[in-house]
This record gives structure tokens, C-alpha cells and sequence, in this order.
């Protein structure tokens, strides 16, 4: 390669080597590096606060997070196979919308949805199925937080999954059509195995995304333990001033969205 | 084994009329090749016979059951694609034994089924074929597998386009006698669709000739290729040469030069002339009877492999002929019988 060729390749690839190293390594050695004093000693207090105080609620982070994810994939999966096979871009775009409305408004829009004196208990109170003086509270638990996630995530989703869906040649679809294969046998059978790697990519990002929810667990959720790892590293900064186990917090959160990482790696590899 | 016949079908992409009331026979238990430059109809054609196109106008009939409105699934016919179309994720096993899995045909009846296409369309050694993938074929041995993908499910109608487009001249040329082969064997009413008249010529008891949605000519191969009924019909089979003319006074008059012409087209004409019927001669050399001959300068001659292209300019066009032997370049006569003179008048 000559000079510049490889002076005009770095030049490209300096402005995003430069985010990832200033927005995430350097803040992720620096949590690391916090994560292990506690009083200015080397020590893994920190990590005990986190295990004694926060286990359930990481794990309650990662329950939400795989749920929400998990939902978000059969629905995609189907919704955007149906798309796909029978194509309805009215449809399509409605179920795109998500995807330009930010999380504090979906936040905002699911209370007023689901709360006990939202709007579809008021509506379900109508026709005889909810109790208006004693109504169910969809909003204020990991159910609201989840259909919220579920529902933004899902824009995402149907841009991702569809868009690899579409890259299957129509050709194979008529093969399978032609032998007898109802809607669901070329999803399930053709076009699911065929977008593997592009869905476990799309899932890969949503669940790092999931797992750093902040604002919809913040207006959704019960206010109450358990809570969203990342709710309790805001009130551990702001209300504790504890910025070792609050950092510690984020490390486990980086491992675990690593782990994730790590997939992704390995599938667009086996992909290449 | 069943009659395909298509009346009177239209179909439109927006305002481009794709087909223009196409009607026609296929023979049961006959090859019939569909032939025709790109754009002609004639996928547009055969993927309305499968059902894949919903069509504007006419019918399509199996037999006596009207098919028209009938999905592909419930047609009974299986298609061959150009591309191939096998699962690329399932093995070769798996993709043949997919349309008996969905009817769901007893397991033992399955691989027995298989296992007998396979060994028909002659796939080799069969012991790998439920743990291979598509991609560890060839192009021909792929196209085999599609051909026995399609075989397996006994249909009633076998459909093809361009299955064997995508494949080297030699394997092509291989494949094209086991396709022959193996529809003689089975039986079956298969259309195939292709660009390539050699291929059409080669393959089919029937050819049919379409160009810009329209049926232009139906017959043998023989009938296609030595009797064409019209222009293009006569320009598109072979390589051919076409020039304009005029006739008048029993006498047609091609770049400025004038040869007798006996037959019924009067006033502008096309003319058409095969490469492989003009002879070159010696312009000195004495005139045969019942030919037409034309003087004109050798400017090249290309080694093609099997033989020699000469471009020869006859006043401002180059006519191409092709010979045994290259020859030298300047002024030659080029000779060929009068039968072998296509000559068609100008709407």
C-alpha cells in the first residue's frame, strides 16, 4: 500500500478510533480503576456493596432486558415475515414509527396509557372488564417497563430484521411456495435460518441498548426495589455521592454488555 | 402427463404490457422450448403457467381444470430457477426432501423417493448428501440437485427458466443432453424457458418464438430454424445478417447492387442471410446458377475456434460469413443459394 493510501486510511479511521478510546476505554479503565478504592485504599468493597445490595436487581435488569429482547424477536421475526412475504409498506412505516419518538416520550406516553387510571383501563372500564376503584397498575412494575421497551425496540427491530429479510432473493421464496409452504413454513423454514446472523446482530444491539435503560424504568417503573441497574447508579451518584460502588455497578454492567459484544464479534466473523 | 394450454393472456407491469394476449398449446409429455430476446415475455409467460403472477386477462389451463386463479402450491407444477433456489442452509438431502416433508409423505417413503432422484439426475456419490450443503457443489451439480428438487414430487407440469444460464459452455452443453434425457425418461410436460436459440433448437420438441409479449412463430426446431415466418424470426435463429432492400421489376437492388428475386414481397424489403450459408469466391470466378451473389471487399477475418468469421463490406454495411478457411483481405463475391435469401417486406 503506498503512503497515501495508508495516511489517507488513518485519517478515516481517526476520528472514530478517537470516540471509542475518550468515550468508552478511558471511562471504562477509569470506572475500573474507581471501581477497586474505597477511602483511597485498594480495596473490593465496592464489589461486596454491589453483590450485597444490587444481585437481585441486576438480575431483575437482566430478566427485563432478555424478556423485552426475547418478545421483541418473535414479534420481529413473524411480524416482519408476514411484511416481507405479503409487502405493506403503510403497515410497515406504522410499525417504524417508534424509531423517531425518544425514550423520555415513550416513557411518558406508556404512564399515561398504563396507568391504574390510564387511558386503557378508561377504556377497558368501558366495555366491563377492568374496575375503575380498584384497577390493575400495568405501568408502575417490570411489565411496564418491558412493553415500553418492547415497543420502541421493536422500530428497531422491524428496520434490522426486514432489511435482512429483504436480502433473501425472492427466488427461494417461490421454490418454497411452489412446493405448498404456508406464510409461516417460509418464515420458519426459509427466511428465519437464512437471517440467523443478522438477527442475532439485531439482537445483540438491543440488549446492550435494554440494559442501559434509564429513562423509561425511571418514569415507569414502581420506584421501589427492585430496580434497573442503571436507576441505581443515579441514586448512587446523586443521593449517596458514592462513586466507587456506583462505578463498580457500571463495570458489571460492562462486563455484561461484553459479553454480549463478544457475540456480536463471533457472528459477524463466522459471517466474513 | 397434461396439456398446457394459455388463452388470450395479458398481463401489464404499469403501463408496459408485458404479454399482449398470448395463447397457446404445450404438448403433454413434450419439451416445449420458449424462446426470445431479454424483455420478450417470456418469463413473464412461464411464471404466470406457475402462478407466481397474478395475470390481467385470459386463462391458464391444465388439462380441462382452469388454473387462473389458482396459487402456485395448488397448480401442480414445480419450477427449476436460473439461479438455482436451493436452501442454502439445509443439505442437499434437506432441500430435495423439502416438498414431500410439507406433504407430508412418510419418512421411509421420503428417503426412498429422494435417494431414487438423486440417483436418477446422476448427483455422484450419494452417501454424503444428508450432512453436504449447496455451497460444496458445483454450478452444475447444483443445478442437478434443483432439477431432482423438483422431480421428486412427481408434478404434473415441470417448468424451467434458464436453469442452465449460469453454467460453463461445457457443462451447459453436458447438462442440456441429460435434461433431454431424463424428460424423455419421466415423461413429463416440461416448458423451458431460454435466451439461447442453440440451447432451444437443441433441447425442445417444440419452440416457441416470442418477442415483445407476442407469440411470433410456433413449430419444430427444424420448422423454427429453416423456415421462419418472419424477420426476426429469421434474424434471431442463426447468425444472421440484415440489410435492406428494395424490390422492384422481379429484380432486388441491396446496397446498390441488383440480383434477380422471383418471390411475392414487393417494394422495401428486409433481407436476411445466415453467416453460415454465404460462400466467399473469387469475384473472377464464373457465376452459378440458382444463387444470389453479391461483390464486396474482405476487411477481416477472425479465428473463432471452430471455424473463420469474415467481415465483408458491401457498400456501407458489413456482412459477416462464416468459412472453413481464413482468406485474404480485399474484393471477394459472396454467394449463396437463393433459397437460403430471406427476404421480407417492410410494414
Amino acid at each position: 500500500m503506498r503512503l497515501s493510501h495508508r495516511l489517507a486510511c488513518l485519517v478515516i479511521a481517526l476520528p472514530p478510533l478517537a470516540i471509542v478510546v475518550w468515550l468508552f476505554f478511558i471511562p471504562f479503565l477509569s470506572s475500573a480503576y474507581l471501581s477497586l478504592l474505597r477511602e483511597d485504599q485498594w480495596s473490593l468493597r465496592n464489589y461486596y456493596l454491589v453483590w450485597r445490595l444490587y444481585r437481585y436487581d441486576i438480575l431483575y435488569t437482566l430478566w427485563i432486558a432478555f424478556f423485552s429482547l426475547v418478545a421483541v424477536l418473535v414479534i420481529a421475526v413473524f411480524l416482519c415475515g408476514y411484511l416481507r412475504i405479503h409487502i405493506n409498506r403503510p403497515v410497515e412505516f406504522l410499525f417504524k414509527i417508534p424509531l423517531f419518538i425518544p425514550f423520555v416520550v415513550v416513557g411518558h406516553a406508556m404512564r399515561v396509557l398504563l396507568a391504574p387510571k390510564g387511558t386503557l383501563n378508561a377504556a377497558l372500564s368501558q366495555i366491563g372488564l377492568v374496575n375503575m376503584n380498584d384497577p390493575p397498575s400495568i405501568a408502575f412494575g417490570w411489565i411496564g417497563i418491558a412493553v415500553c421497551l418492547i415497543w420502541k425496540n421493536l422500530a428497531l427491530a422491524v428496520l434490522l430484521v426486514l432489511g435482512s429479510y429483504r436480502s433473501v432473493d425472492e427466488t427461494f421464496l417461490e421454490a418454497a411456495r411452489n412446493f405448498g409452504a404456508s406464510t409461516f413454513q417460509q418464515i420458519k423454514d426459509i427466511l428465519l435460518p437464512m437471517s440467523k446472523a443478522s438477527l442475532a446482530v439485531a439482537g445483540a444491539f438491543m440488549f446492550t441498548s435494554m440494559l442501559a435503560s434509564f429513562s423509561v424504568p425511571l418514569m415507569i417503573g414502581s420506584g421501589e426495589p427492585p430496580q434497573m441497574v442503571m436507576i441505581d447508579v443515579f441514586y448512587r451518584i446523586n443521593y449517596q455521592m458514592d462513586y466507587g460502588t456506583a462505578n463498580a455497578l457500571g463495570v458489571v454492567s460492562y462486563l455484561l454488555a461484553m459479553g454480549v459484544a463478544g457475540y456480536y464479534l463471533r457472528t459477524i466473523q463466522k459471517g466474513t | 402427463m397434461v396439456e398446457v394450454r394459455v388463452e388470450n393472456v395479458r398481463k401489464m407491469y404499469g403501463k408496459v404490457e408485458a404479454l399482449k394476449g398470448a395463447s397457446l398449446n404445450f404438448k403433454s409429455g413434450a419439451m416445449t422450448a420458449i424462446l426470445g430476446p431479454s424483455g420478450c415475455g417470456k418469463t413473464t409467460l412461464l411464471r404466470s403457467i406457475a402462478g407466481f403472477i397474478q395475470i390481467d386477462e385470459g386463462r391458464v389451463l391444465f388439462g380441462n381444470d382452469d388454473v387462473t386463479e389458482l396459487p402456485p402450491q395448488h397448480r401442480g407444477t414445480a419450477m427449476v430457477f436460473q439461479n438455482y433456489a436451493l436452501w442454502p442452509h439445509m443439505t442437499i438431502f434437506g432441500n430435495v426432501s423439502y416438498g414431500l416433508r410439507l406433504q407430508k409423505v412418510p419418512e421411509a417413503e421420503i428417503r426412498r423417493r429422494v435417494l431414487k432422484v438423486l440417483e436418477l439426475v446422476e448427483i455422484g456419490n450419494l452417501s454424503d448428501v444428508e450432512t453436504r450443503k449447496p455451497a460444496a457443489l458445483s454450478g452444475g451439480q447444483q443445478q442437478r440437485v434443483a432439477l431432482a428438487r423438483a422431480l421428486v414430487v412427481e408434478p404434473k407440469v415441470l417448468l424451467m427458466d434458464e436453469p442452465l444460464s449460469n453454467l460453463d459452455a461445457k457443462v451447459r452443453q453436458r447438462l442440456r443432453a441429460e435434461l433431454r434425457r431424463l424428460q424423455k425418461q419421466v415423461g413429463i410436460t416440461a416448458i423451458y424457458v431460454t435466451h439461447d436459440q442453440e440451447e432451444a433448437l437443441a433441447l425442445a420438441d417444440t419452440v416457441v418464438l416470442m418477442n415483445q409479449g407476442q407469440i411470433i412463430q410456433t413449430g419444430t426446431p427444424q420448422d423454427i430454424y429453416l423456415k421462419p415466418g418472419t424477420a426476426f424470426a429469421a434474424e434471431f435463429l442463426g447468425v444472421s445478417n440484415q440489410l435492406e432492400g428494395e424490390v422492384a421489376d422481379g429484380k432486388l437492388t441491396i446496397a446498390g447492387q441488383t440480383v434477380s428475386y422471383a418471390g411475392p414481397v414487393r417494394g422495401k424489403a428486409v433481407v436476411i442471410m445466415r453467416a453460415s450459408d454465404i460462400q466467399i469466391e473469387d469475384p473472377a470466378a464464373t457465376p452459378r446458377p440458382e444463387t444470389m451473389a453479391l461483390t464486396g471487399i474482405l476487411e477481416e477475418s477472425l479465428f473463432l475456434g471452430a471455424h473463420y468469421r469474415q467481415y465483408i463490406r458491401v457498400g456501407r454495411i458489413v456482412v459477416m460469413a462464416d468459412s472453413a478457411d481464413p482468406r485474404p483481405t480485399g474484393a471477394v463475391r459472396l454467394v449463396l443459394p437463393s433459397e437460403k435469401v430471406q427476404v421480407y417486406g417492410q410494414p
